[in-house]
């Protein structure tokens, strides 16, 4: 026997709503209008374009658009129709179905955690690796030039051509370790008090005068310069870059729709996840350089040691917490570089042999003396 | 106030009530307990209601909010009804959960596709949010689907994203003389200055015919350059009359958005001027320039702490922003119109207050995935707040088709085609 239940009825032509009485048969909907007509919709052309989720009206559209509609309250409707014409309502979305979804929905929230932590851990760094020997040189070199211009402009450079060469000579030892390297490495010296070096990507490596005076023997520097010439043949920056625009998608694919509400724990994520790579990128700077160090037949325990003076000098200073540093833990890394090299060589060469270290490292304040007293602030 | 009715479906002894403002149905275990004037609130929308008992000689009993006679329930227009009514308000029956729920397979389904099912995770969420606002009684209606949001986003990417992206980044891939440089980065600044008001009128061109309520679309016809013409002379002004100008640009901008959204076939107006949000907004930046100069003063004589005094800064001055917001709102929606009908906004700056206080508290305690909830939360007290006054003759708004559909017409079209991807 037919069931006939209440319903609101839209023409899709006037903003009048009619209550309306359905009677539900097993080929198609009933609509008993006010005016005594009736309307039948069989149901293969009927949409359902609400009433899926709890607390939602059904709405049964029908016809082109402008559509005609039905709207009614309660999913008794659609039980209903389910039971009269189970094969023809197929389309229309069934509430006892709404525990399933609940279960797909927890399926879901597990994988989001799987697919998100894979791809954080091996994902975002394996397609930044891989995708990387696809970018030009030429690329990097250009975004080189910015960065240096723009964190080593050309006033404040010292120039002193004859001790700058024999810096050069330190470059070059270790640079010929790599054959058929597609960079050119240029070696400039800032004149600043901070104790900082850094390469930019294309082979720019900077050296801040703070750093130069604090190395007490060239191999001590050459130890720094390879941990920064392997940010350039590792091609660190590129990999960042990749890996930053990779996590951004990530986290807008995780953030969906409302993203500005999102927005204070995503840019939270998106710096940690930065934080991490860049301690990556880091240990990999020390394992290399230390090969490096060992390849161009230099004792790699000098890396060690100015690491280790910076690392007591520093001591007064609480640093952040490790997951919050660019840098691992300098007490991790001076025991890892130590376990990697080993026993000091017996046929370490040395580097500038016959050369007064002191006097080359001081090539900024002997420059402040002679052609441009300007440029150089006070020293201690 | 609203009614509800009774019907017996079921059977004499578990009658359903109907809340005629969020249609949600509740059993009546014991029909016996309702007295004539007992009163009693909807569960799912807070709306009150009184019981009438009817005569004996009627076949349905029937509720009735303004205790009047109650009318017949067999099938007629209730648009006629609804004309009896004179206040019509707005609702959100939307649940955090179920949205979080949502959001889960969303973001599950974008992983897996590559970024592509974004745009279909977003209209299936706006259809939800949709789905759950009611206005008298009645949901709205969301049609757009994926395909629209991401033929809008490709859309968007390529008058204004590529030209934006090679423009700022030109210097990186090409050798440009340092003197071109900051002219290049000058046209890409201009390329995103001119994005936002062509986005913010196609948008909601998009939107408009995108939504029905009742079956009926809304639409918006205002062009593009009408509103950038109004944009540039309003931020100019702005800008020269050191931002005194600004209540006159925001009433100007809510006049040409709301007075070019259509119902169907009728327009809706807007009656505001800048000088009524003249008051709170000179009240608004005079004590924001007095606090900061307080400030300032201190820090400079050592007064106080100076982490103390920048703390203070968010205290004193956040619920001065708040009672603007809540003003500047308030001030828009008393002065739109459709019809005969006003609508009206009883917003207080408490309950903004108290609704902003608590979602920077639930975002940052959840790291923002409360944002479910947060939503939920405005959409509640925005809409709860809304409502419509005096006679609007619903028989007579009629679907326009015409302006219903909105498609792409090649570039020249372009800037009146609507499009959305935000």
């Amino acid at each position: 026997m037919p069931i006939s239940r209440s319903a609101h009825y839209l023409d899709g032509r006037t903003a009048t709503r009619y209550r309306v009485t359905l009677t539900i048969t097993p080929t198609s909907l009933h609509i008993g209008m006010p005016d005594g007509s009736t309307k039948q919709w069989p149901y293969e052309q009927i949409r359902q374009t609400q009433g899926t989720y709890r607390g939602e009206p059904v709405r049964l559209e029908f016809g082109p658009e402008p559509a005609e509609a039905i709207v009614t309250g309660t999913t008794t409707l659609l039980r209903e129709i389910h039971n009269a014409a189970p094969a023809a309502a197929r389309h229309f979305h069934n509430p006892t179905s709404r525990n399933a979804r609940l279960r797909w929905t927890v399926y879901a929230a597990v994988g989001v955690v799987l697919m998100v932590v894979g791809l954080y851990r091996w994902g975002i760094p394996g397609v930044a690796a891989a995708a990387t020997p696809y970018v030009p040189v030429a690329w990097e070199e250009s975004l080189g030039q910015q960065v240096v211009a723009h964190l080593a402009p050309e006033s404040p450079q010292c120039r002193d051509p004859e001790r700058l060469q024999k810096l050069d000579r330190i470059v070059q030892t270790l640079t010929a370790t790599r054959h058929a390297s597609p960079y050119r490495i240029t070696l400039s010296v800032v004149d600043a008090p901070t104790i900082n070096a850094f390469a930019a990507p294309g082979g720019q490596v900077v050296i801040l005068r703070g750093l130069l005076e604090q190395t007490d023997s060239p191999e001590q520097l050459a130890g720094v310069l390879a941990h920064e010439l392997q940010h350039v043949y590792q091609r660190h920056t590129t990999k960042a870059i990749l890996e930053q625009t990779a996590m951004t998608f990530l986290l807008t694919a995780v953030s969906g729709d409302l993203s500005g509400g999102l927005a204070l724990g995503l840019e939270g994520a998106r710096t940690m996840g930065s934080l991490h790579y860049s301690r990556t990128h880091e240990t990999e700077a020390d394992i290399e350089g230390l090969r490096m160090m060992q390849a161009a037949h230099l004792d790699p325990t000098a890396m060690t040691t100015f690491h280790g003076t910076m690392e007591n000098r520093a001591q007064d200073h609480a640093g952040p917490p490790d997951f919050l540093s660019t840098h691992p833990d300098m007490g991790e890394r001076l025991a890892r570089l130590a376990t990697l090299a080993g026993p000091p060589p017996s046929d370490a060469q040395r580097l500038l042999p016959g050369e007064d270290w002191k006097d080359i490292r001081s090539l900024c304040r002997l420059q402040a003396g002679g052609r441009s007293a300007s440029v150089s602030p006070d020293l201690p | 106030m609203n009614t509800m009715e009774t019907h017996t479906e079921t059977s004499e002894r578990a009658p359903r009530v109907t809340c005629h403002r969020c249609r949600g149905q509740y059993r009546i275990r014991d029909i016996h307990r309702l007295t004539h004037r007992a009163r009693s609130i909807c569960p799912a929308c807070g709306t009150r209601f009184a019981v009438v008992i009817p005569t004996p000689s009627e076949q349905h009993s029937h509720a009735s909010g303004d205790l009047r006679p109650p009318t017949s329930l067999t099938s007629v227009p209730s648009g006629s009804a609804e004309t009896l009514d004179p206040i019509k308000r707005g609702s959100f029956h939307g649940a955090g959960g179920t949205l979080l729920g949502m959001q889960i397979v969303n973001v599950c389904l974008t992983i897996l596709t590559l970024g592509a099912y974004h745009f279909w995770a977003k209209a299936k969420i706006r259809r939800y949010l949709f789905s759950h606002t009611a206005f008298a009684g009645d949901r709205f209606a969301y049609h757009g689907t994926g395909k629209e949001l991401y033929q809008g986003f490709l859309k968007a990417m390529l008058v204004f994203g590529i030209p934006y992206f090679s423009l700022g980044a030109a210097h990186t891939f090409l050798t440009v003389p340092p003197s071109v440089d900051p002219f290049l980065q000058a046209m890409a600044g201009l390329v995103l200055f001119l994005y936002v008001p062509v986005a913010i009128v196609n948008a909601r061109r998009y939107r408009c015919t995108r939504t029905s309520w009742r079956g009926i679309r809304f639409s918006f016809r205002g062009r593009t350059v009408d509103f950038l013409k109004l944009y540039f002379k309003g931020w100019l002004f702005t800008v020269l009359s050191l931002g005194t100008y600004y209540p006159y640009f925001h009433t100007q901008r809510q006049a040409f958005l709301h007075s070019h959204t259509y119902f169907g076939n009728q327009r809706f107006h807007f009656t505001g001027h800048g000088s009524g949000l003249m008051v709170p907004f000179a009240v608004t930046l005079f004590t924001t320039y007095a606090v900061l100069c307080l400030c300032g003063f201190a820090l400079a004589l050592q007064l106080t702490n100076g982490g103390l005094t920048l703390l203070l800064i968010p205290l004193v001055l956040g619920p001065v922003w708040v009672w603007w917001l809540g003003q500047k709102q308030k001030y828009c929606w008393d002065h739109t119109t459709f019809g005969d009908a006003q609508f009206s906004c009883s917003i207080t700056w408490q309950q903004l207050f108290t609704l902003y206080l608590g979602n920077v508290a639930l975002l940052v305690v959840t790291l923002g995935w409360a944002w479910p909830w947060v939503t939920v939360r405005d959409a509640r007290v925005f809409l709860g707040t809304l409502s419509l006054q005096g006679t609007t003759d619903l028989d007579h708004v009629l679907q326009d088709s015409a302006e219903t559909s909105v498609t792409g017409e090649g570039l020249s079209n372009l800037l009146d085609t609507g499009f959305d991807m935000d």
